[in-house]
């Protein structure tokens, strides 16, 4: 066996984020880590790589036991891995990128052979059908590339054991095949694969074999024929999951949100939104795909007042908008941001004072210059009761909650408004099961009680199960808009590729 | 402007457009500037005024007669730089290079207000280029030392510090064991450990670097204030370090104008060129410097690959204390002999300056040290040819120099991405 874990336990403070794992991989073999966000797929990752120690257990290689101190023994090990976050700095080109750490030098003070380090990345590029240009900076590389120089800087320290994590989240689905492609390859040619993820479609589909993670325990393993995406989904979750979204046919109404020629820029000043035209209906819901970084969290800003319109016009039933959020909110419109505790919520907050952002400075919780703590608190608890958040208290500080009764609050606080339109971006973001289905169940009850809603996720599933109408946002324009009827997964992937 | 020029304003968004507005507005300024500096040569100088600038030493073997220059004249080829210049800015307003158009006006109008002062006496040029160079020196050495820190990706505000620490350093161990040299290494080991200490505040304790660095600055000028009033004023043999004399570069240093300046100095000039190459070098061509600016850069990408980033950072402060104190220590032996109560100067701050107006780059560093050690020796210059400029104006100079520098040339340079955070090792 090329890799083996045995019983590896790591605690965190108030977690056991990994209770006695044990995992093996051999020569040419793709075994998939199943897991939901917090099941600890990445903690047990860290640890293979060096980047932390485990508590009790041992990482064996070829039969041999180790215990690594850091990455570099890792790496000297044959373990490479590719971080869901990618590790490269984005002003060096890819050739000072892959050999960072591992340079190929000259002489005693250690001048870099720049030449050679170049061909020894073309040549592997070229092995492994990689193509990636060794002289592009890395900051003007698509994801999709970057992944790619990722795999090589494993491939450069001939690494045998390639564990990739979360590789497809940044990838649309025809990137996504291409990878599987290279991964295949790879396996062909006798490397160990290990790759992580949450989507049950893409495990079936890659693995040798599947060995499923629920709470930091190993739930079991098993081969994709002998399996399938609902028993996958409940090994997971650890009950019977509902893969899908249960809705009514509701007849739209007037259109409450219309965008016109809207065009936004970044925060460098670069253009990030592209003349879009957009209508959001009552009572429907509209989806936006795309891979992340095409515009859309520059999109979502502007809507919600948090970045300045450069050209065009923010309709709100009826009313155009500016740059003040709290107009915005008053004027009915629910925000659930994608960062959480940037956007979203004040952390070293109670959830009482999390919850009254939006409205803290009106009857009847403030008159004058007082606040009147009795009634946030008396809301506070009620709204706790209805959203089912569960903290020890009111006055819990915000950031101490998980992150579904995180979400949770802020659902509670914007939906507690008189609302006509939700923009939500990646509602579920990192969010475990039983968290996703309950947020999405209330995105459905708002919709079906005539709301205008409009979803913008990377998630393609998300967007598929939730939308009436799918548009696809990318390099900063809606590149076509579907009917859920006619949005397949592949036509939809194509268009977040950039194909019309 | 053409008609389809005309066509793109009107589908232009909100930022070009004022990228062209601002782009009109220098335009008109430097066409304003232009016009006045004209106008000043043709009738507010008396025509026959000349400026006679001495471009050799009195002592020097090659002899050359002075560069007269009339000052209407000089004023009026500043103004029609201006109007060039002007025409460029609006025959494509949004889209030129503005900061190096900018650097060319000033520099040519700063030229022509200095012939303009200076009018009727005889100022010599080469002693301004000997003074410029003397006091980029120490400016040069603060520069690298914050590009050493910042490229690990630790801000380092206590240069200033250092340098002052250094300097007392420097002296009092120069005096007690006879021999300058033996000072300078004091000082520079001082300033290793003053930069190890920083090290250990942001790294280890994570203060806040700038928090870390002032404090640092603050102590150092109370810490030599009081060894200076409580031990070296009572025992003045305590601060005669001694002096490190010039070394003359054979045949270089006799070239009219520039050679006095750059060839006839102390070794410290000669280890500030020396210095300024091997960083160079040293950032962009060595597995030590692809590190170093892997770590400023993104401090975790490199972690996962297994270089410790704490290491290198721990170093790379402790580098940057070295080249302070050296600095410190150049301020004593070369420029007064002694240590004096604040010799620091704010040379630690436009250091800092310089860091930024050099993007982060070791030659960069060393041309606007330059420009600096220009405003700081025209300051003392002008003084002493006795012009009727008030003292206090010459003596803000430099720092209005930086300030100009700074805010209205450099703008948005990106220095590493990391610098100011700690880094948590897991």
């Amino acid at each position: 066996m090329r890799l083996r874990l045995n019983g590896i336990t790591k605690q965190f403070p108030g977690v056991l984020a990994n209770d006695h794992v044990s995992i093996e991989v051999d020569r040419g073999e793709i075994l998939a880590l199943l897991g939901e966000n917090g099941a600890g797929k990445t903690t047990l990752m860290n640890i293979l790589s060096g980047l932390y120690r485990p508590d009790e257990g041992e990482i064996v290689v070829d039969e041999k036991p180790h215990a690594f101190r850091d990455p570099a023994e890792a790496i000297a090990s044959g373990i490479g891995m590719v971080h869901q976050h990618f590790m490269l700095v984005p002003i060096f080109d890819v050739t000072d990128s892959v050999t960072l750490g591992s340079e190929v030098t000259r002489g005693p003070i250690g001048a870099l052979d720049r030449p050679a380090a170049r061909a020894r990345i073309v040549e592997l590029s070229e092995t492994y059908g990689l193509d990636v240009d060794p002289d592009a900076m890395i900051e003007d590389l698509p994801v999709g590339v970057r992944q790619r120089v990722e795999i090589l800087k494993a491939l450069y320290r001939h690494s045998d054991i390639l564990v990739l994590d979360e590789p497809s989240a940044v990838l649309t689905p025809q990137e996504t095949e291409e990878l599987f492609v290279i991964i295949r390859g790879l396996a062909k040619a006798g490397t160990a694969i290990i790759f992580i993820s949450h989507k049950l479609n893409e495990v079936i589909e890659i693995a040798d074999r599947i060995t499923v993670l629920r709470l930091g325990r190993v739930v079991g393993t098993v081969t994709p024929a002998e399996t399938s995406q609902s028993a996958l989904a409940e090994m997971m979750v650890g009950r019977q999951v509902q893969l899908t979204v249960d809705r009514k046919d509701v007849t739209r109404g007037e259109v409450v949100l219309a965008v016109k020629g809207l065009q936004v820029r970044d925060d460098r000043g670069e253009i990030a939104v592209k003349h879009v035209e957009l209508e959001v209906h009552a009572g429907e819901i509209v989806g936006v795909a795309g891979v992340q970084g095409n515009g859309q969290t520059e999109f979502v800003e502007a809507l919600t007042g948090l970045r300045a319109v450069d050209a065009g016009t923010i309709t709100i039933s009826g009313t155009e908008i500016h740059q003040d959020p709290r107009y915005i909110a008053d004027l009915g419109v629910a925000h659930i941001p994608e960062d959480r505790l940037r956007d979203g919520l004040i952390r070293g907050f109670t959830v009482a004072e999390n919850y009254v952002l939006d409205a803290y400075h009106r009857e009847p919780y403030s008159s004058g210059i007082r606040l009147h703590r009795d009634a946030v608190a008396a809301a506070a608890t009620q709204a706790v009761s209805d959203f089912d958040i569960r903290t020890p208290s009111i006055m819990t500080d915000v950031g101490s909650l998980s992150g579904g009764n995180q979400q949770k609050v802020i659902v509670a606080r914007e939906f507690g408004r008189d609302v006509k339109l939700v923009v939500g971006s990646q509602p579920t973001r990192g969010l475990d099961v039983g968290s996703i289905e309950y947020i999405h169940r209330r995105i459905v009850e708002q919709r079906d009680a005539g709301v205008a809603i409009l979803i913008v996720s990377t998630e393609l599933d998300e967007v598929l199960a939730l939308a009436d109408r799918i548009a696809v946002m990318y390099d900063g324009e809606i590149v076509g808009i579907l009917p859920a009827a006619e949005a397949t997964r592949e036509r939809v992937g194509l268009l977040m590729g950039g194909v019309r | 402007m053409t008609g389809a020029r005309m066509a793109d304003e009107t589908t232009m968004s909100a930022a070009d457009r004022r990228a062209h507005n601002n782009g009109l507005i220098r335009a008109a300024i430097y066409a304003a500037v232009g016009l006045l500096a004209v106008f000043v040569g043709l009738f507010r100088v008396p025509a026959d005024q000349l400026t006679a600038y001495k471009v050799v030493f009195e002592e020097s073997v090659i002899q050359l007669p002075d560069l007269s220059l009339p000052v209407g004249g000089t004023y009026m080829v500043a103004g029609v730089v201006g109007l060039i210049v002007a025409g460029l800015q609006f025959t494509s307003p949004s889209s030129v290079s503005w900061r190096r158009l900018m650097s060319v006006v000033l520099f040519v109008l700063a030229f022509a207000v200095l012939t303009g002062i200076l009018g009727g006496k005889t100022p010599s040029l080469v002693g301004l280029m000997s003074a410029t160079v003397s006091f980029a020196l120490p400016i040069v050495f603060a520069g690298l030392a914050a590009i050493l820190a910042e490229r690990s990706g630790v801000m380092n505000i206590g240069i200033e510090g250092i340098i002052l620490l250094g300097a007392a350093a420097t002296s009092i161990g120069g005096s007690l064991l006879g021999n300058p040299l033996a000072g300078i290494a004091i000082g520079v080991i001082s300033g290793l450990l003053l930069g190890l200490l920083l090290a250990v505040l942001a790294i280890r304790y994570h203060v806040d670097q700038v928090i870390a660095g002032t404090v640092l600055n603050l102590a150092a000028a109370g810490i030599t204030t009081f060894m200076y009033t409580r031990i070296l004023q009572v025992k003045p043999d305590l601060n005669q370090p001694g002096l490190v004399g010039a070394t003359p570069i054979p045949f270089l240093s006799e070239i009219p104008m520039i050679g006095p300046a750059l060839f006839n100095g102390s070794f410290y000039l000669y280890a500030g060129y020396i210095l300024i190459v091997i960083m160079q070098l040293a950032i962009y061509r060595t597995r030590w410097g692809l590190r170093l600016r892997a770590v400023g850069e993104n401090p975790k990408a490199a972690a996962t690959i297994g270089i410790d980033v704490l290491r290198i950072r721990y170093r790379a402060l402790a580098m940057s204390g070295a080249v302070a104190g050296f600095a410190g220590s150049y301020l004593v032996v070369v420029s007064t002999g002694s240590f004096q109560i604040g010799m620091s100067a704010g040379i630690g701050f436009i250091g800092i300056a310089a860091m930024i107006f050099g993007g982060w780059n070791p030659v960069g560093v060393a041309g606007a040290a330059l420009v600096f050690g220009f405003a700081r020796s025209a300051e003392s210059r002008l003084g002493t040819v006795g012009v009727d400029v008030p003292t206090v104006f010459l003596s803000i100079l430099p720092y209005v120099v930086t300030i100009i520098v700074v805010a209205g040339l450099v703008g948005r340079v990106r220095g590493p991405s990391s610098v100011g955070q700690p880094y948590e090792q897991s």
